[in-house]
């Protein structure tokens, strides 16, 4: 039975909108919408949606980083939503962000060691005679000369850049890493360095990792389980393998096939992400599914679980045998090409 | 028009060719140095075909699209030879490097239109959607303002915004990413052109708006039998809905060919090599990730430029230029050696 | 080696196509060495009279001329570099710390601290800066101190403002986020990471404000609110020669040239300095 690292409570987190003056009414954005959910030690949970699902809010929320609206978060069965900063201080280095662009997310006028080694020293991971070469070892460990210490970012490049930032993670000794579309800003070949790193860095120090993207393909190759988010809300959760092999939410499915390396069904789903402001009644994703019945806009689906360790939050999960197509052949069928491969 | 190896291994059968680059060679001068962004580029569009040029930052396919289109600095960056072969919509064929400006400009959003990676400052945020089409519109026709309304309207359900009229009224940040890619299209058709370059076009969107986006211009460009370049670094997209693939690195084609092929069974090492990079399957196994990295554009290099980094390199493969070769029917790479590896 | 050689040739080169950075520095360095060792430039005593030659046009003997009590003027406006050049460089040192460091608290905690300062600067700047100079020399006294106070006051709300700006900027860029999530306490954030961004423009803004503050200071010290005589200054040797601007332009010429060419030396280094934090 896998310990529990890091559990979502009924988090919520809404963002107020600043309208103009004359307008009495407030709004909000609807980033994160009532989620619960575990992370286990030791694995590396993906979580996949596109703009407005919510991801980035999650991964901030998870080490707190921004404050949630509703809801706790529990790390290592400690409730940090509630903590002062005092008591936080100690929990933030056992839990780290690697941000999405490599070229802001580093001080532009600090060493790459002085940064490394305030890092160290304020947590006091090591003695002080020692951090010189903690920071060595360190920088040698994401793969970059030790002299780089004396260098400045703008003298990086992205990819470096990035594993300064991997480095920086690591200085303080966290045990879960959230990686905010780490790899998303950086070209192939060097996504493909970085992701190794990440891979080996994870299995030697046996760290849990939240792994957040729009990518899917890369989430494939990293993540034991996936969190796949629509407009705040989960629809699927599930093992990596299930949700690529076997994908039984609608909005799963809509997006492996609209991604470009997945072989499998092969349709295009109609419109765009409703406002976040104002979302959907009942199932968000009602509105571009092609699934979708009157029931659907009454209440919002529980995740259930269809196959063991997979859960959905659809109403219909009768529907898992029938493909895209036959869908949009009984609506009426929309423009589309279907091609069945 | 002129023939030559690597054309011939993937003009189409049907229709001639709207657009053909040949041995385009665009140079940047800095303070004393040369940086040659593009250099020595073919490669041809028909009418209804979608041709790839795929390629990590640095490679030029930016680049190669902007010298088509002469939108860079004239003070800076040069033409060294070489020729853009246009086929204007009456049938003649103009070389564009050789335009003068004055006539580029005829050219340039009429017959060549260009679409980019970011609408939201492709697209001016302080005129309405309408105004910026409808500009686009008066540029090269001679319409009336009313006339040239109900074309935007009608270009507008063209891209898939079915309530043109509504949509004409509203601005730029109003809408979604998306939508303003759409919008983008729309400006850009206007004029009909023989040819469009997209940039990058679906980088900065979500994948089931690319995927519509992508649909969208696969149709456009069959029903108006127009020419379609797609610039971009995701060979799997290409793969998906390009005819052809040229495939670029530090300023050269490397590999063209049919676009699926070419993603199924590369023969340019680094083709191969950046095929290995995509996550394709659940795997244990890691990504092999290409050693070293881009050489320097400022350093005059002799033969392949990918020597540095590939595992089978040998000395013949920098002793001098190497050709890009037609290695079977409708493929060409750049390689001494890809006979003996294949 | 060779790399060394050959960046410092490219420099050398790149220097001479900006000819304006090169008479910026030449004329900083003099200048420099004016206030450093004026003993080398004369040995002419500035209070010294010398009756026998009152209102002499400039000679071998007077390079600037002698003013209406005999003192040669060339010697004051040499000594007059140390006490001009001091007063506006500490005033505006003065001016950019304190605004430097108000202005950073105030744009990174915000809410009370920055409504508070927010408003005395206000204050501050609804003044016209002259008349600012003028009111505070002219309630308080005129002195060197208050002077110095003078200047400082009306150039304080331009680097608060600076500051104010860019540590609200700063706060919002992702490595003030990533150290966030270390755990660092917001003032060390502040003072450690925010701090050395914001400096470049509180530096550039100080090249700015400068020749700015020297034409104040030297109108100050014109209308007698300044330093007091006998102690040669730039601004009053300039009004010791009002009266006898046709018969002895000399006496303000030059003191009048040396504000003009201290001003233009720091435009021109203010420039260069902005061109090369652009092409970083």
């Amino acid at each position: 039975m896998s310990q529990e690292i890091l559990r979502f409570a009924g988090i919520k987190k809404y963002f107020p909108v600043t309208k103009s003056p004359f307008s009495r009414r407030e709004e909000f954005v609807h980033a994160v919408e009532a989620l619960d959910l575990t992370i286990y030690r030791g694995e590396c949970l993906g979580v996949v949606g596109e703009s407005g699902s919510g991801k980035s809010t999650l991964g901030r929320l998870a080490i707190r980083l921004i404050e949630p609206t509703e809801g706790e978060v529990f790390y290592e069965g400690e409730n940090i939503s509630t903590m002062h900063a005092g008591e936080l201080r100690r929990f933030r280095a056992k839990m780290q962000m690697i941000f999405q662009d490599p070229y802001s997310s580093l001080n532009p006028r600090m060493t790459i060691g002085d940064a490394l080694a305030e890092a160290v020293k304020f947590h006091k991971i090591v003695s002080f005679a020692e951090v010189e070469d903690y920071v060595a070892r360190l920088l040698s460990r994401v793969g970059l000369n030790p002299d780089y210490a004396q260098r400045y970012p703008r003298s990086l490049s992205g990819g470096q850049r990035q594993r300064v930032a991997i480095a920086r993670a690591l200085a303080v000794e966290p045990s879960l890493i959230v990686a905010d579309e780490a790899v998303s800003a950086l070209d192939v070949s060097i996504q493909a360095e970085i992701l190794n790193l990440l891979q080996d860095i994870r299995r030697d120090r046996e760290l849990t990792l939240l792994f957040i993207s729009h990518d899917l393909s890369v989430v494939e190759l990293m993540a034991d389980r996936v969190l796949v988010l629509y407009l705040g809300r989960p629809m699927e959760v599930a093992s990596a393998e299930a949700i690529y092999r076997n994908p039984r939410h609608p909005y799963t499915r809509a997006l492996l096939a609209a991604a470009p390396s997945f072989e499998g069904e092969e349709l295009s789903i109609e419109g765009e992400i409703p406002s976040p402001t104002s979302p959907p009644s009942g199932c968000v994703f009602r509105t571009r599914c092609p699934f979708a019945v009157d029931e659907c806009a009454v209440n919002v689906p529980e995740l259930r679980e269809v196959a063991p360790g997979q859960f959905v939050a659809c109403i219909r999960t009768e529907i898992a045998g029938e493909t895209l197509s036959d869908a949009h052949g009984k609506s009426g069928g929309k423009d589309h090409h279907v091609e069945l491969r | 028009m002129l023939t030559d190896p690597s054309r011939a291994a993937t003009e189409r059968d049907d229709g001639p060719n709207l657009l053909e680059v040949q041995d385009l060679r665009t140079y940047f001068a800095t303070d004393e140095r040369v940086l040659r962004a593009v250099d020595g580029v073919s490669l041809s569009v028909a009418a209804g075909e979608i041709m790839a040029i795929v390629g990590e930052s640095g490679s030029g396919k930016t680049v190669t699209g902007m010298s088509i289109m002469r939108l860079l600095n004239p003070r800076t960056a040069r033409f060294e030879g070489g020729s853009v072969q246009l086929r204007t919509r009456q049938g003649k064929v103009v070389d564009l490097l050789s335009l003068p400006e004055k006539e580029m400009r005829r050219i340039r959003g009429s017959e060549v239109s260009m679409i980019f990676q970011d609408p939201l400052t492709s697209l001016n945020p302080v005129f309405s959607i309408g105004d910026q089409i409808i500009e686009g519109i008066l540029q090269h026709s001679e319409v009336s303002k009313a006339d040239a309304r109900l074309q935007a309207a009608d270009l507008l359900s063209q891209v898939g915004l079915g309530e043109g009229k509504r949509l004409l009224m509203q601005y730029p940040h109003q809408l979604s990413g998306g939508m303003r890619q759409r919008v983008m299209i729309a400006i850009a058709l206007s004029s009909n052109p023989q040819v469009l370059i997209a940039d990058e076009p679906t980088t900065a969107l979500d994948v089931t708006v690319q995927a519509q986006i992508v649909e969208l211009l696969k149709r456009l460009a069959r029903e108006r039998g127009m020419g379609v370049i797609f610039v971009t670094h995701d060979l799997a997209l290409v793969a998906k809905m390009a005819d052809k693939v040229c495939v670029m690195y530090a300023g050269e084609v490397v590999e063209q060919g049919v676009a699926m092929e070419v993603f199924l069974r590369p023969q340019h090492p680094y083709t191969v090599a950046l095929v290995g990079c995509i996550p394709h399957g659940p795997s244990e196994d890691r990504l092999t990730p290409i050693p070293g990295h881009a050489p320097d554009p400022l350093k005059g290099l002799v033969g392949c430029r990918f020597a540095e980094r590939c595992q089978h390199a040998l000395p013949k493969c920098v002793q001098g230029p190497i050709q890009l070769r037609a290695i079977e029917d409708r493929r060409a790479v750049r390689c001494v050696r890809v006979e003996e590896l294949s | 080696m060779s790399t060394t050689t050959s960046t410092m040739t490219r420099q050398l080169r790149r220097l001479s196509r900006q000819p304006g950075t090169v008479v910026g520095l030449v004329i900083s360095f003099i200048m420099l060495l004016i206030v450093a060792a004026p003993g080398l430039f004369t040995t002419v005593d500035p209070n010294e009279f010398d009756i026998m030659a009152v209102l002499s046009p400039p000679s071998r003997e007077h390079w600037f001329g002698t003013d209406d009590v005999g003192r040669d003027i060339y010697s004051r406006v040499i000594y007059g570099t140390r006490v001009t050049l001091g007063i506006v460089l500490g005033s505006i040192l003065l001016s950019a710390l304190l605004g430097g460091i108000l202005g950073l608290i105030s744009g990174f905690y915000g809410k009370a601290v920055d409504m508070v300062c927010g408003r005395a600067v206000d204050v501050v700047l609804s003044f016209p800066p002259f008349i600012l100079g003028v009111m505070i020399t002219g309630i308080l006294g005129p002195s060197t101190r208050n002077l110095v106070l003078a200047l400082a006051i009306i150039y304080f709300p331009t680097f608060f403002r600076i500051a104010r700006s860019g540590a609200m900027t700063e706060e919002t860029k992702v490595y003030v986020e990533a150290v966030r999530s270390m755990g660092y306490p917001r003032t060390r954030i502040l003072t450690r990471h925010v701090a050395r961004n914001v400096f470049p423009s509180l530096a550039a803004q100080f090249m700015v404000v400068f020749p700015l503050a020297l034409q104040i200071q030297a109108a100050l010290s014109f209308l007698g609110l300044g330093i007091q005589p006998p102690t040669p200054d730039w601004g009053n040797i300039l009004e010791s020669g009002k009266n006898f601007l046709l018969g002895a332009p000399w006496m303000s010429f030059f003191p009048g040239l040396a504000i003009l060419l201290a001003a233009l030396a720091t435009i021109l280094l203010g420039r260069a300095a902005q061109r090369a934090a652009d092409n970083q």
